[in-house]
């Protein structure tokens, strides 16, 4: 009778201690590895951008006035078969003095790694919509340092088409959006 | 991150639950901290001083007398020309005017200088000026071009207002009053302004 009381202890014990191995196993097979989608940019550096519109000659046009000094900079990580783009866009667009064109060429990126995309040519600023800068971006990087990543050339010029209503301006602020998005 | 570091502290009784919790506190995470990098903003400050510069190109013109009399004036027709070239951005509701005066007395009185005005002639862009009719040119300033927006006319000759002038003696002129000398070395300066109107 104890022999069989004694079996059928170890009989449940063993079920207990092979319960436990079985949850203790499964506990470890819960690990799993993801790579989590990275889609970041900044402007580098992120100070503000001032530019003044002037003549020197007499008689000649007003000359474009450039500005290269900041640079965009992104890192992504995007699922397979995915390309994502960077657009520009301007809300306070109206706030560009009349007469006057804004415009954005970008060089393209040579530092970094991946799939960091190509810049488009060139484009006018003067609307509120976005318009896509860089294409094919894949899974890459710019990297971080100054002069990394792709060159922003801004040219502030003189619609030619519109000069007559050119207007002096003491200052006038405007705000350039950068979004990564999906295609 | 806190709060999910607590979750798997904590997550021997109700697993399923935390897990669940731990995936929309992930989900809100992500929305949170990455909607922040999609997109980047760029201030910019841009300015238009206003511009009013003006510019003469040519060569200095000469005027000759004719004959020992004395009684003939010729005005340079082939010899130059002189353009007028202006550059121009206003501020709203103002305009500029180019005036032109004499800065010289040298002048005899009996000899008048006249100045004409032409159109601009269509090389630069936007809202040139209007010519005024010919003028007499004396020391005091005169309006010769009105009416100038933000503009530019080009550079050199050619390009702007040609600028004629002719030389005329008053109606009761006594020349032979007159030396020599006085007649064949008279310099007389030009000036142009260029002025914004309020």
């Amino acid at each position: 009778m104890i022999k069989r009381w004694t079996c059928l202890l170890f009989f449940l014990f063993s079920c207990f201690i092979c319960e436990q191995i079985k949850a203790q196993y499964y506990d470890s097979e819960v690990i799993s590895i993801t790579v989590e989608e990275v889609s970041l940019i900044r402007i580098y550096p992120a100070t503000e951008i001032s530019m003044n519109l002037l003549s020197d000659v007499a008689g000649e046009s007003m000359a474009p006035i450039t500005n290269s000094a900041t640079y965009l900079q992104l890192t992504s990580i995007a699922p397979a078969n995915e390309t994502r783009k960077v657009m520009a866009s301007i809300a306070n667009y109206t706030n560009i003095p009349s007469g006057t064109l804004l415009k954005l060429t970008l060089t393209s990126c040579t530092t970094g790694a991946g799939a960091f995309g190509s810049p488009t040519s060139t484009i006018t600023l003067n609307k509120s919509s976005n318009q896509t800068i860089i294409n094919n971006i894949g899974s890459g990087y710019t990297g971080t340092y100054s002069n990394y990543g792709f060159r922003l050339n801004y040219s502030w010029e003189v619609d030619p088409t519109n000069y007559a209503s050119l207007q002096a301006t003491s200052a006038a602020s405007i705000t350039i959006t950068y979004t990564i998005s999906t295609n | 991150m806190l709060s999910i570091t607590v979750l798997f502290t904590n997550q021997k009784g109700m697993r399923h639950l935390d897990l669940r919790l731990l995936f929309f506190f992930m989900l809100l995470a992500n929305c949170l901290f990455a909607q922040e990098d999609y997109t980047t903003k760029l201030p910019v400050q841009v300015a238009i001083p206003p511009i009013a510069k003006l510019n003469v190109s040519g060569t200095t013109l000469e005027f000759s007398i004719i004959g020992d009399d004395n009684q003939q004036i010729k005005s340079p027709s082939t010899i130059g020309e002189i353009w007028l070239n202006y550059s121009s951005v206003v501020e709203p509701n103002t305009s500029n005017t180019i005036y032109a005066s004499l800065t010289s007395k040298e002048l005899p009185p009996e000899i008048i200088i006249r100045l004409s005005i032409g159109p601009n002639a269509g090389a630069g862009l936007g809202q040139t000026g209007t010519p005024t009719d010919p003028i007499v040119l004396t020391t005091f300033p005169q309006p010769i071009i009105c009416n100038i927006g933000s503009c530019f006319t080009g550079q050199g000759t050619k390009k702007g207002h040609l600028l004629t002038y002719s030389w005329d003696l008053l109606p009761n002129a006594d020349l032979e009053a007159m030396s020599k000398d006085e007649l064949s070395n008279l310099k007389v300066g030009i000036m142009y302004t260029i002025v914004t109107n309020e």
